[in-house]
């Protein structure tokens, strides 16, 4: 096709000049002036005028067939200015066997273009006259109104447009639309809005008439036209500038093993977003980082909001995630970015999980049961264990001889006892199984709708006592509890229930119950070293006819009583619509968790050649109570200004909100309970302790939302926070801006097939975690004293305040973009974020002139995080009875402390250590810079190795790269077949778990008495892993069969998770490896049993 | 225009509403946390208040105690002795020389002895928000606890130690390093605001009294010394008690409430840790604690075991007999350090009836009278000797060996321990230290200090 700008020039020059020459005017069939061709054999010449051609397409752009003519001609030549010629119209064309010329007039024919025959040979497309001008043009108008198919409610901002002319307009809040001077004829009308399928409408035009139109929009499955839940209310997603991932609970859990609200966000795959197993002990509790952890010693959990009320989700076991009973809920929403802290407020820096729950449809009651019973067990193999045995020097005491004894010549290694620890008698793992079910109950009225779903579960998790302890506690005399059987283990049931209201047209309610009551039982044998024998204390030989079968054990505990959990949560939401324009959202509600521990053990060594003599006891009693009431209304209204009416649309909303934290406890420990005897009131008092604890902090907010021509959106706000532990204001208000623009939708954006919707979106704000009230007021701890020979409470002070303290702050930028493709069928979500933590809190140590030991906390610290992510989701197969689903997430993190404040020097959390210029968390060890068996006696000594003087980074302990990968193929929509797997890599992770290889046997290589030397026991290594998380098939009887039994629906699942581990560490799962305690890093070398590999089976019943 | 004045409205509206309710109050919590179990409701009862002043008395419990125990291995008071595993313990004047008080124990008493002083204004600031006259005896005591606190700072490191500030709720000042003069004078004040402070209890009034005593002492001013304790009775005592059997007390710290100079050397069986014993003329310039055991002087009476007592094997071993078990006391302020301050005052006016005052002090141990030397020096000499005695194992010894030199041109080394020493088999030279220095946390933490401004007595 030819087509330049100087021959569009030409062309126009041309048409000017030329007049009507050599055309004349006809009429179609409908009667309407077409211009024919005068002399059409004079302008196709050459070989292409000979050629015959046949085309029959239907229903296709004009620019389409031109096209095919032009190619099948073999080159016309043909110029025509695209602004000119309705190259989109949608027409049609079937004629066989004729020449090129013809098939052009019988393409043109009606579409007011005339053919002309240009100076240079070329073929020129023109508009005719009656387009050029609507001066003495016949003119008609057309009105109508949009509205959705389903709700049949009138959609504003929808555009429509006359295909092949500058008419357009955009509907109003009523739906309603008037395309006025609208050419008579057949005109084809483009409708679309986001969220929409797009749809092209024939309409005749007549003079001087007004044609009335109903249009009725079917909602597309274009992602940005989803709504979310912000901090001001619900808007579309492509009205805020930063992304918002949502999740279909229902569909999550057709498809994967999900049994808490962790196991939901994991199967979500959502990029940016790192779930870190606490263990495969049933209630173990998780963590979740959002675009990496910016602080050093402030939290960096997410906040959590169930229904509108803050929920207290720190860490505790059973975990708190594990409380909301997945089939309870309807979405869960990750906030990630700027908006989150500006609207959610302080401690929102870390991003936001919304929960929702299900709160019912109109109609009669749908009944729903569900059964699931899971099957479990952990996986992969411990290496060897190895003890070296020798005699003392007089060659008669037996002993632990390692190689250092060997060395120093303090023992003759003679034996090397060597321990699976996989061994059925030394394993303390066995099979995890739970039942659970659910029933779910939803209906109501158009003014009244309610859910209930009730559930119960029962889990007995996979620690047992092993064969060898049994044996042993036989000898010893010692019969432990029954529960020791089973050490660990949950059940649980709770209760969620909404019921929603609308008294008025202009008026919801919402009122939403929660309750869960769990018992944690979590025994612990032989201290605290559960999961594994402890065999890193030489108490691995149990045998009874070997001299050094003396170690028998230290304390052994038994928990009597179940860890018990009752937790309760009261939300209710208020939405009222004063008048349109305006709506008003309130929350209320309160959350408060009650929980009692108590511990019992027997305060014994017992060794199995004395046995356990002294066995008088301890008891420990705890119960807390944790309370955390929520405050919130907004109000918004929205607003279409002056002259731009219909292009300006302003939403500004004003809000407030207030949370208060209330923690209570009480603690009470006592000794020497007698034998026989396990009460509390009974023994020696050793300590007691009671707390309680207050936080409260309040916010208000400015923010609104500005839309321009309904592509453009900019999203502004302000934020100012006061707590009881933010000393001043001034450091906390916190501003945003973003901007999302609808880039598919501007009017220089060619519509086509490939592209259906693209925007790109930034956003900055500042967010911020505020410091505890005791880092401002210092902190006290009770104490006794001894003053004039009497015992007296005391208050200690362990560290000062710092009154200055500021907030954390944090400043994020997020840049990023949404595409959808292929007719909604590929979508695609990127985005680059930015954030820095400034004023990072650090624990600095003071000088002792203000006491030993004290330290408090300085805003000194600067963090960086750096994240990439692209989601990618497409449907492969599309068809009437199949549909492949392809999903895939990236997450590239970068972390970088980069500095750490003056006069602080680096220092070491646990495993890991803070060093200005590093990863926080990063992982340094020394390093063997070589070695060599000087003497030749097959054994290096600590002289025969050269250490690297100083720490050195391995690397970060956070995989810098992480990808998932997942497809669901759905079969008559009866089969649906499921699976996911995730990849992740630069991180390291311990790499052995003192096997004593090294250390133990003189025959160890020297590498490995090397790798001792420089660790004692562990060695860091960089890992990476391909984990098959999920499969599942699931089973749908088809509604045919349904009808007969009067069923709604039945479904059977089978499903699988943690499938499978391919992966370059040494120990039985990197995942689990990082323990989950206070700081960020505490390496568990695999003590703790890493997340089972189950299978389950999914029974619901619904009608 | 009608909407945008709609909205302005509801806009402004809202504002108004959310102004009215005062945010402020509504964070306003009773129960702010400051610790794992203590909130500030708990702090402003009264209970808390004396919770702080105990701390502060704790602490100062601590700082003197481990004072004690340090004080006396670079003094003359005790000796290092060999070690049960055979690791050699040497002097600690040449310890603190080669490692700039990095070991645990002077760092614990210093930093006991920093914390009893800032916990001291914490303690008064409580006090003082539930103040009824009752309390009146308390907020007396704390400044009198913060006034020995840096008195002992001044009196065993050098010139130059810093004194860092943390009020409650305020901020934060890091310490400058401060004369040992600008210290005396600041515990002086302490002493003078617990005396301004009428309350009923004459303990805590001979505490403040004899505390201003010694701090002017230190400063030459010998005359408002003798002035100031010139009313407190011979037999007056305040003393601190420290426990045995701090393990079998819940929550209990046995650095702070068991005395550490009877902990490492005990007055029953021998232990692993009896880390000290004493020797007559220490370092050829110390005193001669005991000729005989059997005549022993009442203020510190010495016994010796036998190398297999008990269940351990050990050399033989002179261990004091003050500190004994039950309740090993310090008497930190007496009638007697009175006594020997108007002693002192009455020696430095060449008035004879000095030894009058000592030999009162000696007449409440029925010890016999002392008769005056008959020159200056000796005199002097036989005044530090009795201080020495009777305030054995009480952390004064080093500054009485500073004063010595400082106040009356002694030579240091005809005051301190010189020369070599052996143990075992090895040999050991004493060190040139004269002065205690800050913990090196101090120098690492403490971006407004870099040492000492003088390390002279």
């Amino acid at each position: 096709m030819n087509y330049n700008p100087l021959g569009m020039a030409t062309l126009l020059v041309c048409h000017l000049i030329c007049g009507e020459s050599g055309s004349s005017q006809t009429k179609d069939s409908d009667g309407n002036q077409t211009q024919a061709l005068s002399a059409r054999h004079e302008l196709v010449s050459g070989q292409s005028a000979r050629k015959q051609i046949t085309i029959n397409m239907k229903d296709v752009p004009l620019r389409k067939i031109l096209t095919e003519i032009d190619s099948l001609a073999g080159g016309l030549r043909m110029s025509y200015s695209p602004a000119a010629i309705p190259l989109d119209r949608i027409v049609s064309l079937n004629v066989k066997s004729v020449s090129p010329e013809k098939a052009l007039f019988e393409l043109l024919k009606g579409l007011n273009i005339r053919i002309e025959k240009g100076s240079e040979g070329q073929i020129l497309l023109l508009p005719s006259p009656s387009n050029d001008s609507s001066v003495n043009q016949a003119t008609g108008s057309i009105k109508g109104v949009v509205i959705d198919s389903a709700t049949k409610q009138p959609l504003p901002g929808v555009t429509i447009s006359i295909v092949g002319s500058a008419i357009s307009f955009i509907s109003g809040k009523d739906g309603a639309f008037k395309l006025g001077k609208v050419p008579v004829g057949k005109r084809t009308l483009n409708v679309k809005v986001l969220g929409y399928q797009t749809q092209s409408i024939q309409v005749t035009v007549e003079n001087n008439r007004e044609s009335s139109l109903t249009i009725t929009l079917k909602p597309a499955a274009t992602s940005l036209s989803e709504v979310v839940t912000t901090a001001t209310g619900t808007q579309r997603r492509v009205e805020v500038a930063n992304d918002i991932v949502k999740i279909n609970a229902d569909q999550i859990r057709e498809r994967a093993p999900v049994r808490n609200v962790i196991d939901m966000i994991e199967a979500a795959q959502v990029p940016g977003v790192l779930v870190t197993r606490g263990g495969g002990d049933p209630g173990a509790p998780s963590r979740i980082r959002i675009r990496g952890i910016g602080s050093i010693s402030q939290s960096n959990d997410p906040v959590m909001i169930v229904d509108g009320v803050w929920i207290d989700a720190t860490m505790s076991q059973p975990s708190r995630l594990d409380d909301i009973d997945p089939a309870s809920i309807e979405t869960i929403e990750i906030i990630r970015g700027p908006s989150a802290a500006t609207l959610f407020g302080q401690d929102a820096a870390n991003g936001v999980i919304v929960v929702t729950t299900k709160k019912g449809r109109a109609g009669p009651t749908r009944w729903t049961f569900s059964y699931n019973r899971d099957w479990g067990q952990t996986y992969g193999t411990h290496p060897l264990f190895y003890r070296g045995i020798g005699t003392n020097t007089d060659g008669l005491t037996g002993l632990r001889c390692p190689i250092a004894s060997i060395l120093d010549y303090s023992c003759r290694q003679d034996t090397v006892l060597v321990y699976d620890p996989n061994n059925s008698l030394l394993s303390r793992e066995g099979v995890e199984t739970k039942n659970r079910y659910v029933i779910q109950m939803e209906g109501g009225a158009p003014n009244v709708t309610y859910a209930l779903t009730l559930s119960t579960g029962n889990t007995v998790g996979v620690r047992r006592v092993s064969g060898i302890d049994k044996i042993r506690y036989g000898i010893l005399g010692y019969r432990p509890d029954s529960e020791f059987s089973t050490p660990s283990g949950l059940k649980r049931n709770s209760i969620v229930s909404s019921i929603v209201l609308n008294p008025r047209s202009n008026l919801t309610m919402n009122l939403s119950l929660t309750g869960t009551q769990s018992n944690l039982k979590d025994n612990s044998l032989e201290n605290s070293w559960r999961g594994l024998p402890v065999v890193g204390f030489g108490m691995i030989d149990y045998s009874l006819d070997t001299t050094f079968g003396t170690y028998g054990g230290g304390t052994i505990t038994a928990v009597d009583k179940p860890t018990k959990t009752t937790t309760g949560v009261i939300a209710s939401t208020i939405q009222y619509r004063p008048r349109d324009q305006y709506v008003i959202n309130a929350n209320l509600g309160a959350e408060q968790i009650n929980t009692a521990r108590s511990k019992f053990g027997r305060r014994t060594n017992c060794r199995i050649d004395t046995g356990c003599a002294d066995s008088v006891g301890y008891r420990q009693e705890e119960s807390e109570t944790r309370s955390v009431y929520t405050a919130r209304l907004n109000a918004s209204t929205s607003l279409n200004l002056g002259p731009f009416n219909k292009f300006l649309d302003v939403r500004p909303t004003i809000g407030g909100d207030f949370k208060k934290t209330d923690n209570a406890s009480v603690f009470i420990s006592k000794d020497s309970i007698p034998i026989g005897d396990k009460s509390i009131n009974m023994g020696n008092f050793v300590t007691s302790r009671n707390a309680a604890v207050e936080n409260a902090i309040a916010g208000w907010f400015v923010s609104s939302t500005i839309g321009l021509f309904s592509r453009i959106y900019f999203d502004v706000g302000v934020r100012q926070d006061i707590g009881s532990a933010i000393t001043s204001t001034n450091d906390a208000i916190y501003p945003k801006i973003g901007g999302s623009w609808l880039v598919s939708d501007e009017g220089f954006w060619r519509e086509n097939s490939f592209i259906n919707s693209f925007r790109l979106r930034s956003a900055i704000g500042h967010s911020a975690v505020q410091p505890d009230p005791s880092d401002i007021n210092g902190r006290f701890t009770h104490n006794v004293e001894y003053v004039k020979g009497k015992i007296v409470k005391s208050v200690n002070l362990q560290g000062p305040g710092n009154s200055r303290l500021q907030p954390e702050r944090s400043i994020e930028l997020e840049l990023g973009f949404d595409l959808d493709m292929l007719s909604d069928r590929l979508n695609l979500i990127g985005t680059f974020a930015h954030k820095e933590n400034k004023n990072t809190l650090v624990v600095r140590s003071l000088p002792p002139s203000f006491g030993p030991s004290s330290t408090r906390k300085e805003n000194v610290a600067k963090v960086r995080n750096e994240n990439f992510e692209l989601s990618a989701t497409g449907r492969a197969i599309e068809t009437h009875n199949m549909l492949l689903i392809l999903n895939y997430a990236l997450t590239v993190s970068a972390n970088k402390v980069v500095n750490l404040g003056n006069g602080i020097t680096p220092f070491s959390q646990n495993e890991s250590r803070i060093v200005g210029g590093y990863p926080l968390a990063g992982v340094w060890s020394k390093r063997v810079l070589g070695y060599r068996d000087r003497n030749r006696d097959g054994l290096l000594a600590r002289n025969e190795v050269v250490l690297s003087d100083s720490l050195v980074y391995m690397g970060w302990s956070q995989p810098g790269y992480r990808a998932s990968y997942g497809f669901s193929f759905t079969l008559n929509n009866q089969f649906v077949f499921d699976s996911r797997f995730a990849y992740q890599s630069e991180y390291v992770q311990d790499y052995r778990l003192d096997p004593g290889y090294g250390s133990e046997d003189q025959s160890a290589p020297l590498h490995e008495q090397a790798a001792f030397v420089i660790s004692g026991i562990n060695g860091k290594k960089p890992v990476s892993d391909l984990r098959w998380n999920s499969a599942s098939i699931t089973y749908r009887v088809p509604a045919s069969v349904l009808k007969r039994f009067g069923g709604r629906s039945v479904s059977v699942s089978l499903q699988g998770s943690n499938l499978g581990l391919w992966t370059n560490y040494v120990g039985r799962d990197p995942g689990i490896n990082t323990a989950i305690m206070d700081g960020e890093v505490m390496m568990d070398n695999g003590k703790t049993p890493p997340a089972p590999r189950m299978y389950v089976l999914d029974f619901k019943v619904g009608f | 225009m009608k909407k945008i004045f709609d909205t302005t409205i509801s806009v402004l509206a809202m504002s108004v509403m959310l102004a009215s309710c005062s945010l402020s109050d509504l964070v306003d919590v009773d129960k702010p946390q400051l610790g794992a179990d203590i909130d500030h409701e708990y702090l402003d009862t009264r209970a808390g208040a004396l919770g702080l002043l105990y701390s502060t008395l704790g602490s100062l419990q601590a700082g003197i105690s481990v004072s004690a125990l340090e004080v006396g291995q670079f003094t003359d008071e005790l000796t290092a002795r060999p070690y049960t595993s055979g690791i050699e313990r040497s002097d600690t004047r040449v310890e603190l020389e080669s490692s700039i008080g990095v070991k645990g124990i002077p760092f614990l008493a210093y930093g006991s002895l920093q914390a009893s002083r800032v916990t001291a204004g914490y303690a008064r600031y409580f006090l003082r928000r539930n103040h009824d006259s009752t309390l009146n005896f308390a907020v007396s005591a704390a400044y009198s606890y913060e006034g020995y606190a840096i008195m002992m700072l001044a009196e065993n490191l050098c010139s130059g130690v810093p004194l860092s500030e943390a009020p409650y709720g305020g901020v934060a000042v890091y310490g400058r390093a401060l004369p040992s003069d600008s210290l005396f004078r600041i515990a002086i004040s302490k002493f003078d605001s617990a005396l301004a402070i009428q309350h009923d209890s004459v303990s805590y009034v001979t505490l403040a009294k004899i505390g201003k005593g010694r701090a002017l002492m230190a400063l030459k001013l010998y005359e408002e010394a003798a002035q100031t304790v010139s009313d407190v009775p011979t037999s007056a005592e305040y003393n601190i008690y420290y426990t045995e059997a701090a393990t079998s007390i819940p929550n209990s710290s046995t650095t702070r409430i068991e005395n550490a100079f009877w902990t490492h050397i005990p007055g029953a069986i021998p232990q692993p840790n009896d880390l000290y014993e004493i020797v007559n003329r220490e370092g050829s310039n110390g005193l001669v604690w005991f000729s005989n055991p059997t005549s022993l002087d009442p203020r510190l009476p010495v016994t010796v075991s036998r190398s297999t007592e008990g269940v351990y094997s050990f050399p033989a071993i002179v261990r004091q007999m003050k500190f004994i078990n039950g309740s090993p006391v310090i008497k930190l302020a007496t009638g007697i350090e009175a006594r020997m301050i108007e002693a002192e005052y009455l020696l430095s006016t060449n008035d004879p009836n000095w030894i009058d005052a000592v030999n009162e002090a000696r007449a409440t141990k029925s010890l016999p009278d002392l008769s005056s030397p008959l020159t200056a020096t000796q005199s002097i000499d036989l005044l530090f000797s009795e201080r020495a005695f009777w305030f054995y194992g009480h952390a004064t010894r080093l500054a009485d060996m500073r004063r010595l030199v400082r106040q009356y041109g002694r030579l240091v080394n005809s005051v301190y321990p010189i020369g070599s020493y052996s143990r075992s088999l090895n040999v050991y030279t004493y060190g040139d230290a004269v002065v205690f220095i800050p913990a090196i946390a101090e120098f690492q933490n403490n971006y407004n200090y870099s040492g000492c401004l003088n390390r002279n007595p």
